[in-house]
Order: C-alpha cells, then structure tokens, then sequence
C-alpha cells in the first residue's frame, strides 16, 4: 500500500470574516518528497491555502488531511510537528536574545530531548553560515542575516512538508545560494516542500511541480518544466516568465525551448543550432 | 488589505469639509457618548454615521472589518453584561450567576451602541481627511505640532498593529509554540514571545517614521509653513455651531430625563 500523502485537500473553501472569498473549491494533493512552486498574483489565495496546511485556518468547506489526519481536529501548534512554515518576515518571529536560542525554541517546543536539541541547532547553523554568530542577539543582525536565522530555526525542525514564503527574498547572493542548499539538504531527506514566490527562475530551480493559483482556485497544476516553458498560461495569470524562457520562445524552435530551464540547457541549444524557423 | 492609510482618496462633500469640523464632531460624539445612555438617540445617532462614512466612498469590504475590530470589543460587553448587572425586572434568561433581563439587555446595548458611535466619529474623520490636513486642524485648534503629528500618526497605525501582532501569533503557533494554554497567569506569560516582536516592530515602525520625516526636511526650520492652508467656509462655520449647540443640548434633555424610551 502507498503511504497516504502528506496532505490532501478536497474541495477546500474559505471566507473571510469581511466577506473575501479567499479560496473557492481547491483540491490538491501533495505527495511525500514533492518539490511544489505554488505562484500567482498577489491576493490569488496563495498564503490563505498555506495556512489551512498548519492548521492555522480551518477549511469553512471541505477537508485538509495532513499526513492522513484531519486538520479540522488538531491544533497548528501540535501540526508544528509535521508541517513547518517560513513566513516572509523574519521580524515576525524573532524574540530570543541569541541566535542559537531562536534557533532552539522551534525544536523545543516539539519536545525533542535537550542533546538533541543542541545537534539540531548547531547543525543547521552551519548549513546557514551562522555558527559564528550563534552567541549574536538576531534583532542586530542585517535583514539578510535574520532572515538566515528564521531559515535555519524552521529548518531545524525537520518537518515532513515545509512551506516557504519567498526564501530569498533580501538575501545576497551568497546568502541565497547557502539558503538554496540548506533547504536542499531537507528536500533530499525526503521532505515536501511547497515554495510560495513571485521568483519564477528560483522555482525552475527549485521545483518540480509547479501549481498557479487565480482568484482562489488552482488554475494550472503540472510538470514544472512544462508550465515554466510555457510563456503564455504564465501571462495570462498575470507572472512574468523567467527572462530565459523568454529569449528561448523567441530564439529557439518550440521543442528546444520547452527544455531550456538553466543557462548551460540555453547555451547546449544554440551550440546544436536548434533555432527558430524564420518567418 | 493595506491599513497603513485609513484615508480614502476620493472628492466627496465630507472630505471638503474644514478638518476642524471632523475633528470637533468626533470629540465632540466621544463627550456625548460618556453621558448620553438613550438608545434610540443612539442607535439613529449611530446609523445616521454609517451613512456619512459610507459616502465618504470607503469600501463596504474595508470599513465592515474595521468596524468589526472595535465590533467585537462591544460584543464582548453584551455578553458579559448579564453576569455583573442582575437588576430589573422583565427576567429573560435566568441562570442563575447569568440573569439577562430586558433592562439590563438595553443598558449593555446602550454600553455597546456608545462604544460605535465613538468609534465611528473618529473613522469618519480618519476616512475622510489626509495627514497634513488632520495635523493642521488640529495645530489650528491649540494642539503643539509634534503632538498634532505624532497623534495623527498613531491613530493611523493602530490597525497596523494589531495586524501585524496576528500575523506574529501565527508565525510563533507554527513553530509548535502554544499561545493559548494554562491558567491567566500562564497565558500572560506565554504571550512574551509575541509581545517582543510587537514591540520590536512597534520600535522599527517609528524609526522608519522618524528618519523619513528628517529625511523630508522635519525640524529644519523653526517656523513652519503650509502649503495650503486651511479655511473655515460658511458651511464649516454652521457645521461647527450645529455641533457645538445640539450634543451638549441633547446631554442636557437626557439627563433631565427629557427624552426616554
Ligand atoms: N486577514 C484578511 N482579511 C480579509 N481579507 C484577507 C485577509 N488576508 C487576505 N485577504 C484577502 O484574501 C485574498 C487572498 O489573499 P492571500 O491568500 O494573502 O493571497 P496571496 O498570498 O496569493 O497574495 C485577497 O483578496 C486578500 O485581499
Ligand atoms: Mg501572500
């Protein structure tokens, strides 16, 4: 027997105590290990979804199973366990007055024993590339290095589906790259990831599923390759293609363009002259 | 949803009125509100500012769900009215330790209707009047500037605030920490790892301000000028005197028991 999936939604909707009808009848089912780049316009229902995914809202219309467990009868700080969430602010989280105990509070609080504890942050501080600051209080840290604090500290938790909102955002580019392996090092335990951005290159990166979202319900949900080949469903819903999807669609033939997702896929195209027939 | 701005840009008759004219109106409604318990006058008080803040053009969606932050402050007090005001006569519901009878019904609707009405004068005013002009009023009205300012600004951002210390109780719930557990004392303590970022935000938040207003030239001069003042018209003059003679009047009738129920 297949192992059930680590989330399942069926016919999910939500409304707003003001009347915002945030998400109208979404089915989605996430399978363990599923790297998922959930995009769309800003106010699509993106972050509305996330939320019923840790339990933070409650499905007004049907059902959100996590790992096989209704939603709808636990608590999201008991989901905690099996469901982490990076939101986009690390200002919205950091209290502790070292970078290790900010680190520390997310395992603790799911009860690991203390030896634990102490592995789990110290191995996460040096994926992130904080372990010389670990005695730092996070709040002086630049915004960059925040943001690499809540990483790590949700990273640490080592949940079975993380959610990240934006990851990178505000992250040099060495900063990115650490993030970008850190959350890769979860990913190749097997975790699910459901990677919420506008970043449409970091998806091609990161993902390979990619769902779009759109006045809330799920509008185009596949192969991340083939959506992100695809400059014509991603401007109807209002993205913008990443720049190298544009110049393949421009350059190159059709087949050779649905494979260009990095540069050197690019550079391999133009050396076997698969361009574009002329008009 | 952006609460940073209550401001609703639009041309309407209530916003060309002189912001003096709000702004008495609204301190003018939180006077009234502490003396007058009359619930009719209330309650046509009340929808009588529903009508004037919605044609100022502020969406429905918008002014319901801030209507409903203050709303359910006022809820709260309907029903836990009943428990301490046992008094009256026409017995609803009795038990026991939570008696509703219909007076003590209406004095907590009076209680919450007040609150509305309060509040509502002061949306009225925030809807329909920019920053500079509510500071101008205000500074026209006696008020220091540092004060005008430094009030106006916070006024507006106290929907900010609370947002933002939502969306901090979620980001800590969702790293497995449990917020509402345990006795009182339990629960105020469980608050603190909401309660730093609050405040740490709440610190950033005015340093940004204060650096964008030195960055604009804030300070730089002793005598300030404006850039377009501010004049009371024929109808801002009337409006003021309506204010300034009926509210207290209508104090009076209902405290000389002039006009009840
Ligand atoms: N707390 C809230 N109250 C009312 N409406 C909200 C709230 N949060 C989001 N919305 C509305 O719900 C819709 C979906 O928002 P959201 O899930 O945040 O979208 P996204 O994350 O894709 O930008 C939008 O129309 C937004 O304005
Ligand atoms: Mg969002």
């Amino acid at each position: 027997m297949n192992p059930p999936p680590i989330a399942d939604l069926t016919d999910v909707s939500f409304t707003y105590e003001d009347g915002t009808r945030a998400l109208d009848g979404v089915s989605l089912r996430i399978k363990s290990g599923e790297r998922i780049g959930l995009i769309g316009e800003n106010g699509a229902g993106k972050s509305t979804l996330c939320k019923h995914l840790n339990g933070l809202f409650h499905p007004a219309k049907g059902k959100v199973l996590i790992d096989g467990e209704d939603v709808a009868k636990s608590k999201a700080s008991h989901l905690a366990r099996t469901v982490g969430y990076l939101f986009q602010n690390p200002d919205h989280q950091i209290f502790k007055s070292t970078v290790y105990d900010e680190v520390a509070f997310g395992p603790k609080n799911i009860g690991l024993r203390d030896n634990e504890v102490a592995d789990r942050v110290e191995r996460y501080l040096e994926l992130t590339g904080l372990s010389d600051l670990a005695k730092s209080p996070p709040l002086m840290l630049s915004f960059g290095l925040r943001r690499m604090v809540t990483i790590a500290s949700v990273l640490s938790m080592e949940q079975r589906l993380i959610i990240l909102d934006e990851p990178t955002a505000w992250l040099d580019y060495g900063q990115a790259v650490l993030a970008k392996e850190a959350i890769r090092g979860r990913l190749a335990s097997g975790a699910a990831m459901i990677l919420v951005t506008h970043d449409l290159q970091l998806v091609a990166e990161m993902a390979d599923r990619v769902v779009i979202m759109s006045g809330g319900r799920v509008v185009a949900d596949g192969d991340a390759k083939k959506i992100l080949s695809d400059p014509d469903i991603l401007m109807k819903y209002g993205l913008d293609p990443p720049p190298l999807t544009k110049l393949a669609n421009e350059l190159l033939s059709e087949e050779a363009a649905s494979e260009i997702f990095a540069v050197a896929d690019f550079i391999n195209a133009v050396k076997k002259k698969k361009w574009k027939a002329s008009k | 949803m952006s609460l940073m701005d209550m401001y609703v840009h639009r041309d309407t008759p209530i916003h060309r009125l002189d912001p003096r004219v709000k702004i008495i109106l609204a301190v003018f409604l939180t006077i009234f509100c502490f003396f007058l318990s009359n619930i009719l006058l209330l309650f046509g008080l009340f929808l009588l500012l529903q009508l004037l803040i919605l044609s100022t053009g502020v969406s429905i969606k918008r002014y319901s769900s801030s209507l409903w932050l203050v709303g359910r402050f006022a809820l709260i007090f309907v029903i836990l009215w009943p428990f301490f005001d046992k008094t009256g006569e026409t017995v609803l519901l009795d038990l026991s330790i939570y008696k509703v009878t219909l007076e003590s019904l209406l004095r907590s609707l009076s209680l919450a209707l007040r609150i509305l009405v309060m509040a509502s004068g002061w949306f009225l005013l925030l809807y329909s009047t920019t920053q500079s002009r509510l500071v101008r009023g205000l500074v026209k009205l006696g008020m220091p500037y540092d004060l005008g300012l430094s009030l106006s600004i916070a006024l507006r951002y106290i929907p900010h605030f609370i947002e933002t210390m939502d969306m901090i109780k979620d980001a800590q719930v969702s790293r497995g920490y449990e917020v509402d557990s345990g006795g009182p004392w339990r629960r105020v303590r469980n608050f603190i790892p909401v309660l730093i970022p609050t405040f740490v935000f709440a610190l950033r938040t005015s340093e940004g301000i204060s650096a964008s207003l030195v960055s604009r030239g804030y300070g730089a001069s002793p005598v300030r000028t404006y850039h377009r003042d501010i004049r009371v018209r024929h109808t801002d003059a009337a409006l003021i005197t309506l204010i300034v003679v009926s509210v207290p009047s209508a104090i009076i009738l209902d405290l000389m028991n002039l006009i009840s129920i």
